[in-house]
């Protein structure tokens, strides 16, 4: 039950929504990216529909056993879209061991898998990836860069942040059910250095502005994360007359329905101090009051960057479904409410989903509009249905659900799928529409770190690294616990950088190609080193271009493993033509000049 | 970006994200429409901006305001100059020889006293808006914009800043350039790493051909436009390569490193010199100096960062780039401006001989680009903990929302425009259009 006190009439927030300089309103061109996105929803469901009340013949569709290919493809079956083929060995070898590792294959892996005429080949090989522990790195990068616990951040040191990139990765190696890692997070309280889980909250204090900035920033998060949705327009103001071509859901949300939520962290309070002793290093605790709530009174004279709190008491509510505190421990009831919540298992098993396919069920997966994702329910006008396969949905929620919030059943059903080991080539007419059919697989650069990692693998050329505080030895860039390492390597921080890795809390990890990025990777002395063939260069004096040189191989064959080894398939009679005809001088030179054209190769670039 | 083309072989949400690339080399909305709210005429002095961004906050009253008093330094040497101008002669022996040209902003306020949060608004003229800091651009690749890609230097250098807010969703070519400041200049410009130069060329030339003509299928029918977009890019790169004008600008020679102080921050400005001297495209420079949070010891000579080191390293390498702009006829059209992202406490130092964050008070430093220096403008108190005179028609403090639409002005550049096509969907105004304050150009430094 809303309390009418609480809420702010629409003029007055509208009046002070207009005094704030730091957020104009939104303008009639919405979201540019969310518009794209509507479309293809839009587009799907235009073409479903076309074709259900058309003439087009449905095709007979063979039985299949993964659930996901159950669902997918009896939809493209009624609708009478015909997927790409299935992937080559080659082309699911090394899409597998990216999503699932974040490196290329070795080129004994790869020869190894391609000559197996074992008929479950794939099983078995995803079954040995998922027990790797560059699986378990992989995960732990994938869900470090949602957490963004970085010392960058002014309230988390190197200590801080080992705690926590430690017990994030030791539960996913372990294979820790999710939902118990997330209510261990939100309930976390003690110090930033020692206490797993506290490194999320400090993460999202605002030092400078008043605490209720840092209940809502982090209730933003919590909600992105965990639930599928951005909640940050309405922590400044109601959804009515701004979201209306964004979000219809939000649009029915107001403010105060946001301060409730935020309100589940209302008792929690932090401790900063400067510890001197070690060079102003940041101290941080985070701990519970056990009295109090919300409340909108702040310091005017630190006011924070949103538009003025109604100074009312606010007590938690959740926002999904009402459920109110049981106890007096606000943020263990709150961390118990959300993950028991279903939409949290739809969120999760959709960021995964994402990853592996390229486009959510839900797209963006951040942004769930809950008033277009009941079929049942279709919205107003010509919103389409943002969940594209709702059946699909609710069927992954229940077997992450029956499968313990565990990971790695859940990306074994995914990449075990017909619909995942599609090629990303399409014979025939692509259409946007077919793009949430996932009637074929959609290439994706490699991450800053994918590229690094494949880069040395191919190349042979890996380097022992330094994280400040962690004794592991590390190799590859996905298991640094945060964009500021290695930190005293440049060779490797350039690299990241270059590649756009971001650092977590002002860059943005990107991924478009820029000139002195293009530059560096065709012309850096440390990456054209690992392509020469020149024994005295110490990054190279094991490297592949020496290893193929020395063996005693005919120059096709030469040819034949630098592909294996850098794009994980063999040349194309055309491509080792071109290259044998390119030919000259000691083979080590051109074997180098190979090298280093492969590694500047979109499929080298791409995991496609 | 509407759904008007059509789609070559399907495309990934990552398209939509950065493949706008794939339109143009020019950046993702290059061509987005921009609007102007009033109108306004800018003042067009200046053709290119050097921005030295003193990080850590550079205390107004051990720089550019110094008051009388106790906390001063045996050796301060503190001297009054026409305009009403003061400096330190031991701090800055330099500037003090050429105040005709400088103008001191003392009546400047800060809206914020952490580091993370004023460089940001410093590098934004934004606020870091939990929404939208992802987004906002840095106000060199907004300049960028609005100047063009005309040359072949990128627009926007950007020198010792680690934590530089880049060009987010203007995207492509505004993006940073982020080259070092060494005398051999940039690495990656040439491929020589076979024999002498020619052959190492000729040998470059022959590896480029052989990925153009392995690549060429991939090319030709990429599996998606983010794919396309990769591709473009190659030859763009390699037309900076090999090329005396674009090499030349990165590299110096150890003669004028050693006018320039061998710093850091003179390295960074050599290059500055050299890329605002070629006329090559660049025109927006940003040169941080690092260690200005002088919290502790600022003058214990024993300390390795004091204000010592930090001043006379600033006004050996600004003012020999200021005689070298001179000297070449640049420094008119050459607006160099001197900042930190706030104030520090004032008066007497703090109980660890320092001086902590403060907002109130922060002072401002200009040279060339069409500004009349000799002056200075509004003024503190006795102690700088206050302004005493804003000093300008604003008749209130100047924030950093007025520096950069200075900047912006200087440069030609109409600071009331707005970007409305924008990744949030959120009007980016160049300048927050604030009712309020009414940001605008502190037109009293042209004067």
């Amino acid at each position: 039950m809303i309390n009418a006190r609480y809420l702010l009439p629409a003029a007055l927030t509208a009046n002070l929504f207009a005094a704030d300089p730091h957020c104009p309103r939104y303008p009639d061109a919405v979201r540019a990216e969310q518009i794209e996105l509507l479309e293809l929803d839009r587009s799907y469901q235009a073409y479903s529909r076309r074709v259900q009340f058309g003439v087009a013949a449905r095709r007979q569709e063979t039985a299949r056993t993964n659930l996901v290919d159950q669902h997918l493809f009896a939809k493209m079956a009624a609708d009478n879209v015909r997927s790409a083929p299935a992937s080559s060995d080659t082309e699911f070898l090394r899409r597998v061991h990216l999503d699932l590792t974040g490196r290329i294959p070795t080129p004994e892996a790869a020869e190894a898998f391609l000559a197996d005429p074992a008929p479950d080949k794939r099983a078995k090989l995803i079954d040995q990836l998922l027990a790797s522990s560059a699986y378990a790195d992989q995960l732990t990068t994938f869900w470090a860069n949602k957490f963004k616990v970085t010392r960058t951040h002014e309230n988390i040191g190197t200590i801080g942040r080992n705690t926590f990139y430690e017990w994030l990765r030791q539960s996913i190696a372990a294979d820790r059910p999710y939902d118990s890692l997330v209510r261990e997070m939100l309930s976390a309280s003690g110090e930033v250095d020692s206490v797993p889980g506290t490194q999320f909250f400090a993460r999202w204090m605002d030092p400078a502005g008043p605490i209720q900035d840092s209940w809502d920033d982090t209730t933003d998060k919590i909600t992105t994360t965990f639930l599928g949705f951005k909640t940050e327009c309405i922590s400044c103001h109601n959804g009515r007359a701004h979201l209306e071509k964004i979000n219809l859901y939000l649009t029915r949300r107001t403010r105060s329905q946001f301060w409730r939520m935020s309100a589940w962290l209302s008792r929690m309070y932090f401790v900063r101090w400067s510890d001197d002793n070690i060079g102003f290093r940041p101290r941080v605790i985070v701990n519970d009051r056990t009295y109090g709530s919300y409340t909108g009174s702040v310091n005017p004279s630190n006011p924070g960057n949103r538009p003025a709190r109604l100074g009312a008491i606010v007590e938690p509510e959740f926002i999904l479904n009402g459920a109110k505190p049981r106890t007096g421990e606000w943020r263990r009831d709150f961390g118990s409410i959300l993950t028991a919540d279903r939409q949290f298992a739809r969120a999760t098993v959709n960021h995964i989903w994402a990853y592996l396919f390229s486009h959510g069920i839900v797209d963006p997966p951040e942004a769930w509009d809950f008033e277009r994702t009941d079929p049942k329910r279709p919205p107003p006008g010509d919103w389409p249905i943002q969940n594209t396969h709702p059946e699909l949905l609710e069927a992954l929620a229940d077997f992450f659900i029956q499968n313990n919030y565990q990971f790695r059943p859940l990306f074994r059903l995914l990449v075990s799928s017909d619909a995942y080991q599609l090629s990303s080539r399409y014979e025939g007419q692509w259409q946007p529409a077919f793009v949430k059919y996932f009637a074929k697989h959609e290439p994706r650069r490699l991450s800053a770190e994918e590229m690094y990692d494949s880069l040395i693998t191919a190349t042979r050329t890996e380097q022992p690294m330094i994280a400040s505080g962690i004794s592991r030895p590390l190799l590859y860039a996905n298991q640094l616990p945060d964009p500021t390492e290695p930190a005293t390597d440049f060779r490797v921080t350039d690299f990241l950088n270059q590649a756009g890795r971001g650092n977590w809390l002002t860059i943005d990890r990107a991924g478009e190609p820029s000139i002195l990025g293009l530059l560096y990777s065709m012309n850096d002395t440390q990456n054209v080193n690992r392509s020469l063939g020149n024994s005295t260069l110490a990054v190279s004096s094991r490297n592949r271009v020496l290893q193929i040189d020395s063996s005693p191989v005919s120059d096709e064959e030469a040819i034949r493993r630098m592909f294996f080894s850098t794009l994980s398939r063999p040349p194309s009679e055309a491509e080792t033509a071109r290259v044998l005809a390119y030919r000259s001088g000691l083979r080590a030179q051109w074997l180098s000049d190979l090298q280093w054209a492969l590694l500047n190769k979109l499929d080298f670039i791409f995991n496609y | 970006m509407k759904f008007t083309r059509p789609l070559c072989a399907g495309h990934t949400r990552r398209h939509f994200l950065f493949g706008a690339a794939s339109a143009s080399l020019l950046g993702a909305h290059a061509d987005a429409e921009v609007t102007s709210l009033r109108g306004v005429t800018p003042h067009g002095s200046a053709r290119a901006c050097i921005f030295v961004n003193l990080n850590g906050a550079a205390s107004q009253m051990d720089t550019f305001d110094p008051k009388d008093g106790a906390w001063n330094p045996r050796d301060a040497d503190i001297r009054d100059y026409s305009g009403g101008l003061r400096l330190s002669n031991r701090f800055f022996p330099k500037l003090s020889t050429l105040t005709n040209d400088l103008l001191v902003l003392r009546s400047c306020a800060s809206w914020e006293a952490a580091h993370e949060r004023g460089q940001f608004y410093m590098q934004t003229a934004h606020s870091q808006n939990p929404a939208l800091a992802a987004e906002m651009p840095h106000i060199g690749a907004v300049v960028a914009r609005e100047k063009g890609a005309s040359g072949l230097i990128p627009p926007f250098l950007s020198f010792n800043q680690s934590n530089l807010q880049g060009a987010t969703f203007l995207g492509g070519l505004f993006q940073p350039m982020m080259p070092p400041a060494a005398r051999a200049g940039i690495s990656t410009l040439t491929h020589n790493f076979f024999g002498n130069a020619t052959q190492s060329q000729e040998r470059f030339e022959r590896r480029f051909q052989l990925l153009k003509d392995l690549d060429e299928p991939i090319r030709q029918a990429p599996y998606n436009d983010a794919m396309a977009a990769y591709g473009s890019y190659y030859e763009r790169a390699k037309a900076m390569m090999y090329n005396q004008a674009v090499d030349a600008v990165f590299k110096f020679d150890a003669t004028d490193e050693g006018r320039y102080g061998n710093t850091t921050v003179g390295r960074s400005l050599l290059v500055a010199r050299n890329a605002v001297r070629a006329r090559n495209g660049a025109t927006f420079i940003n040169v941080t100096q690092s260690g200005w949070d002088t919290h502790v010891g600022q003058f214990d000579t024993a300390q390795g960062t004091t204000i010592y080191t930090l001043t006379n390293q600033l006004d050996r390498a600004v003012g020999s780039l200021v005689e070298d702009l001179k000297a070449s006829g640049d420094f008119d059209s050459t607006l160099i401006v001197l900042m930190g992202e706030f104030g520090r406490t004032p008066g007497v130092l703090n109980s660890r001989g320092g001086r902590d964050h403060y907002r109130p008070v922060m002072s401002v430093a200009l040279l060339g680009g069409g500004i009349r220096g000799g002056r200075t403008i509004g003024s503190s108190d006795a102690t700088a903990a206050n302004i005493a005179d804003y000093g300008w028609s604003g008749n209130r403090a100047i924030y950093v929302e007025d520096i950069t639409a200075t900047i912006y002005s200087a440069l030609g550049i109409d600071w009331t425009k707005s970007i409305a096509d924008t990744p949030s969907g959120r009007r980016y105004d160049y300048i927050v259009q604030s009712p309020e304050y009414a940001f605008r150009p502190v037109n009293e430094v042209f004067g």
